[in-house]
């Protein structure tokens, strides 16, 4: 019996002896496995291009990046996960513009957005609005014609409330003059499967999370909502075309909490800029996900943020949702 | 045709040495991660992932799945042999599991467990190989009302099959408001409010999954345990009841017993796995409900019956499969397992979602096969041999060695995910809580499921109001979440009267 106790120990003691194994001696950072905190829904294109950067960045760093998503309002609830950690390195987010620019000037926050170290920024979202692909509307005149004939009856899904998502679809609905709604799904992947199975009439979604059901014919795009025309759906055109004076601006960043050293800050500038410049990269970003890689340092993707703090301040105005 | 032709592609393309030891391997990982109370199988799965980056897109994939299907299985041998599930599934399979045990006659309910996984998991793996598309199209057109009515359905069917007076009844319907209520704890997932945190900031993530699962299911049955330990003399602990070895006609037999409900527990597993979000742990309370609803006699289950481990041990394990249904068909992972298997196709160029089927076709019928291999290979190389082993050491070992062990990993466990202290203290209230709640006989696994549900509950409720503008007509409107809605108040009431009159008669 006292054999079997001293095995039992012993096999404790190896169980110990390698999961300390991978902390190793100290030496330049990272010296541990990096955790990134994706603040949307697995299946989203924050998720997406975070994991398709990830095995790149893990090269530069010489160190695994572990991806855990945390959805829930729209980012926020990830991000004020952020602001709580450990400012050693070891802990970043990946993050929409809306969780520091826009929330915050919405409601009181668990987190100043001013306060997080800004580490680069990948790309900006581009964004399309869909509709199931047997609805009735195939141009954005016929839905918007709609819309304003049955007002409160069109519901839209969103990947949450004060998204740009959310903000642009309310500044087209003032500017028009119609009243339809914003139903707040986790993530754009669940406000997609909405649509295709009837609960909401449409959504704005950012492109990746809609390759895969665009490409098998479930959905059909209206409008595109951001600057320029999206090689995904080549032949929708944009709001600016159509004469408005707006589109829809955001981008992906990493932030670090509050506090984090420079040296860990310039390592994953420098990391998610290598990640970004990868052949690879590009070209899978380019012909599978549809979308533009931008990168932008931290001192550029703060200038942004700065920049959109005031666009979107306005519209939250404009719109009536300014706290 | 173009299906036959699909699959045999698939199987040619995956039939190779290394993708068997991958999975074997998977699968090993998977049985000893989650046979061990505290530590996870998906926690594993996320930390495996970065490492199959490099690795060959199907030998990654499939050992990630084997891994979660070992976990998903190995939670009832701790469950069964010590009343310690390891997994939150398993928690409805130690109902039954740990009586059996305690009369001598575990290794014929591990074997149970194991076969019935097999099944159950073997059932899944070919049901989504057929019907993937089909399955896809029910989980789309259940919308969010339907899915709150879902799982309000499903929190009654443990209320009012699990208790046998009305009391028991009463204790867990509260249980099941303490397990909403803790699930509420934390910011709120659509505003970021802060809900009955009383100033505490580390709650504000809100209860760790993994915490609460492993405070009210490992830490609160260890403190019972000890309890009885040391209540008991030393010449007591050691005169166990004599261990009874099934054999080949009672394996034959306990399989006819219990056939139907294991194949009613596939299909239940596999339902409930094609929605997003619902998981292994409501199908196996859903299927342990049903098992006990159908039986002739329903006073038996509790006490060590084959039926009460085969159906919910089936119904878990058939949600494996299931749950990549909403994921190759729709890019929807519906649970923590899922999302990390979505991370792994992402890594390898491949964005899971309806045209997955179309231009990876051979990669996906490859990857079925290999599940399907997983499951039948896995259980007799891998699993059969362990669970010799957990028996040796349920007879042999002290459990005064044990039970420090595993407090240890519970620790150890709940830290590893965040690396925070708080989250030890929290385990520790809960286990304490859970003590309390064993002592009194409230119902632990309803407080459990109503945790994990309850946020899922609360999400597709609020959207459901939100898209009819406030209007609680839209959960009457639908039939689906009618019906769900109205059996569950009937199934409820019903337990509650008949049982009433049962106690008087008696």
């Amino acid at each position: 019996m006292k054999r079997k106790g001293i095995i039992v120990a012993g096999l404790c003691l190896l169980l110990i002896i390698v999961g300390l194994a991978g902390i190793g001696i100290a030496k330049e950072y990272p010296t541990k496995p990096i955790k990134g905190i994706i603040s949307l829904s697995a299946g989203g294109t924050t998720d997406i291009v975070a994991r398709t950067l990830a095995p790149y960045m893990e090269k530069y760093l010489g160190q695994p990046v572990v991806l855990i998503n945390e959805p829930g309002a729209n980012g926020t609830i990830a991000v004020a996960d952020v602001a709580r950690r450990k400012p050693d390195g070891y802990v970043f987010g990946w993050c929409n513009l809306p969780t520091l620019v826009i929330h915050s000037q919405m409601r009181d926050l668990p987190y100043d957005p001013k306060k997080f170290v800004y580490v680069a920024s990948p790309m900006p979202y581009e964004y399309i609005v869909f509709v199931r692909s047997d609805a009735q509307w195939n141009t954005w005149e016929e839905f918007i014609d709609y819309a304003k004939k049955h007002p409160r009856m069109i519901t839209y899904g969103v990947p949450g409330l004060g998204s740009t998502n959310h903000l642009a679809m309310e500044y087209i609905a003032m500017k028009e003059g119609i009243e339809w709604h914003a139903v707040p799904f986790k993530g754009n992947p669940e406000s997609i499967a909405a649509v295709i199975g009837g609960h909401v009439d449409a959504c704005n979604t950012s492109t990746t999370a809609a390759v895969s059901a665009y490409q098998a014919g479930k959905i059909k795009p209206l409008i595109v909502l951001s600057k320029k025309r999206i090689s995904l759906v080549p032949n929708t055109p944009t709001l600016l075309e159509k004469g408005y004076d707006f589109y829809q601006f955001s981008c992906m960043g990493a932030i670090l909490p509050p506090g984090t050293p420079e040296y860990a800050r310039s390592k994953l500038e420098k990391a998610i800029e290598y990640a970004c410049n990868v052949p690879e990269v590009k070209e899978r970003a380019k012909k599978t996900l549809f979308v533009t890689i931008d990168f932008k340092n931290g001192a550029e993707y703060r200038e942004l943020a700065e920049k959109y703090y005031k666009v979107w301040g306005d519209i939250l105005r404009q719109v009536g949702l300014h706290k | 045709m173009d299906f036959i032709s699909n699959l045999m592609k698939g199987i040619d393309f995956a039939l190779s040495f290394t993708n068997i030891i991958g999975i074997l391997i998977g699968y090993f990982i998977g049985v000893v991660v989650g046979a061990t109370p505290g530590l996870m199988a998906t926690t594993a799965m996320v930390l495996m992932l970065p490492f199959t980056f490099t690795l060959d897109p199907l030998f990654a994939i499939a050992t990630l799945m084997g891994c979660y299907k070992g976990g998903v299985y190995a939670g009832s041998i701790t469950g069964t042999l010590f009343n310690i599930p390891g997994t939150p599934e398993a928690a409805a399979t130690a109902l039954d599991g740990y009586p059996m045990g305690q009369r001598g006659e575990e290794l014929r309910a591990l074997e149970i467990d194991l076969f019935a996984s097999v099944i159950g998991g073997t059932f899944s793996n070919l049901l989504l190989l057929f019907t993937a598309a089909p399955l896809a199209f029910i989980a789309l057109k259940l919308g969010p009302p339907e899915v709150a009515a879902l799982i309000f359905f499903s929190l009654t069917v443990v209320v009012s099959l699990m208790g046998d007076t009305p009391l028991e009844i009463w204790k867990g319907l509260v249980s099941v408001g303490g397990g909403l209520f803790i699930g509420m704890i934390g910011l709120d997932a659509m505003t970021t409010t802060r809900r009955y945190g009383f100033g505490i900031v580390e709650l504000d993530k809100g209860i760790g999954f993994i915490t609460c699962i492993i405070g009210l299911l490992a830490l609160s049955e260890v403190l019972v345990q000890a309890e009885a330990i040391t209540s008991l003399k030393l010449s007591d602990r050691r005169s166990r009841v004599p261990s009874k070895k099934p054999t080949f006609r009672s394996r034959i037999n306990d399989l006819k017993v219990c056939a139907v409900d294991i194949l009613r527990s596939s299909l239940l597993g596999s339902l409930l796995g094609a929605l997003p979000g619902i998981g292994a742990t409501t199908a196996a309370f859903v299927s342990y409900g049903e098992a006990k609803r159908a039986a002739k006699n329903p006073e038996n289950f509790g006490k060590g019956d084959v039926r009460g481990i085969a159906a919910p041990e089936a119904g878990n394990n058939a949600v494996c499969a299931a749950s990549l249904i909403p994921l190759v068909t729709l890019g929807i992972p519906g649970s923590v397992a899922a999302a990390v298997l979505f991370g792994a196709f992402m890594v390898q160029g491949m964005i899971p979602g309806p045209m997955l089927m179309i231009t990876h076709a051979e990669f996906l019928y490859g990857l079925f096969f290999l599940m399907i291999l997983t499951d039948i290979l896995g259980g007799a190389l891998v699993a059969y041999p362990i669970i010799r082993v957990a028996r040796y050491i349920f007879r042999r070992v002290d459990y005064s060695l044990l039970f420090p062990i595993v407090t240890v990993f519970c620790a150890v466990g709940v830290y590893a995910v965040d690396f925070s202290i708080f989250d030890i203290k929290v385990l520790l209230f809960l286990g304490v809580l859970g003590y309390l709640m064993k002592k009194t006989n409230f119902n632990i696994p309803a407080l459990v499921l109503a945790f994990i549900l309850g946020p899922i509950l609360e999400r597709n409720m609020r959207t459901a109001l939100l898209i009819s503008q406030g209007n609680p007509a839209i959960f009457i409107k639908s039939p689906v979440a009618a019906a769900l809605l109205i059996l569950g108040v009937v199934s409820v009431i019903l337990s509650l009267k008949r049982k009433k009159r049962k106690v008087i008669t008696i």
